[in-house]
């Protein structure tokens, strides 16, 4: 008997977010999944980033971004990716149409660089804009 | 310590020789924290993440990722961590994703700001 091959996720910011706010669905129940072993995750650098701009623009105390980031790199089976610059190379025309911002391209293409079988995330505009080419999904989609 | 027991003096600096009796010295096992994980109090903090290029088998790419110790605590330490923001933020209806944009805005101002 041969086991199903683990599905890759890439990880959007707003998932963490969830997480760190214990709002309601199961975002922290996909970081217990993937921790377990039942998916495999990614996410870049743009993340971290962007999570910090968040957590600064919420007056979090600089002491405890640090903390939070350096727990987030902890989280077991979710690896983060630094972009390369071959990754932008060959950017779908329909992504460079579609996109309103130009960072939910640069998530794009990491997870399509990394051959991610999944989006999480809950933002439906970068949904619309990338669904055709990797599925984008909820937490709840994963997991009901 | 009385002046008598001193046994030099170097500069403005005493220094005295203690009886055994005086100090009982105990040496603690000695540990170092490099590269490793290191538990302060009952939180988990991390060292020395650093980047490392491996051959990433499902996309056939070399990649370059955060080679950080792993811990499934982490998961549980940071739930909830901005619980207590959630209701302001739920009475502005402010999603994670709302959040995520205005940070966005909030750093292309400030890229715009002439610097000074």
């Amino acid at each position: 008997m041969t086991s199903s091959p683990q599905l890759r996720l890439y990880i959007d910011t707003n998932i963490f977010l969830d997480h760190f706010l214990r709002r309601r669905g199961k975002s922290s129940i996909l970081f217990r999944e993937i921790a377990n072993g039942r998916f495999a995750g990614v996410t870049s650098h743009f993340t971290l980033s962007e999570l910090t701009g968040v957590l600064k623009e919420l007056r979090v105390p600089h002491a405890d971004i640090g903390r939070i980031m350096g727990q987030v790199q902890a989280f077991p089976n979710v690896q983060i990716v630094f972009h390369d610059q071959n990754m932008f190379l060959d950017m779908p025309q329909n992504i460079l149409d579609t996109c309103v911002q130009c960072r939910d391209a640069l998530h794009f293409m990491i997870a399509k660089s990394l051959a991610a079988d999944r989006i999480v995330t809950r933002d439906s505009g970068f949904k619309n804009a990338v669904d055709s080419i990797i599925q984008c999904v909820t937490p709840e989609q994963l997991i009901p | 310590m009385p002046d008598s027991d001193i046994v030099s003096i170097i500069g403005t600096q005493r220094n005295w020789i203690l009886p055994e009796e005086t100090i009982e010295i105990v040496l603690s096992e000695l540990t170092y924290n490099s590269g490793t994980w290191a538990q302060i109090g009952d939180t988990v903090s991390y060292c020395l993440p650093y980047a490392q290029n491996i051959f990433d088998e499902k996309s056939g790419l070399q990649i370059c990722v955060l080679n950080v110790p792993k811990n499934a605590r982490a998961i549980d330490e940071t739930e909830g961590v901005l619980h207590h923001l959630a209701q302001e933020l739920g009475e502005q209806s402010l999603e994670p994703v709302d959040l995520v944009k205005r940070a966005w805005k909030r750093s292309e101002h400030d890229d715009q700001q002439p610097s000074a």
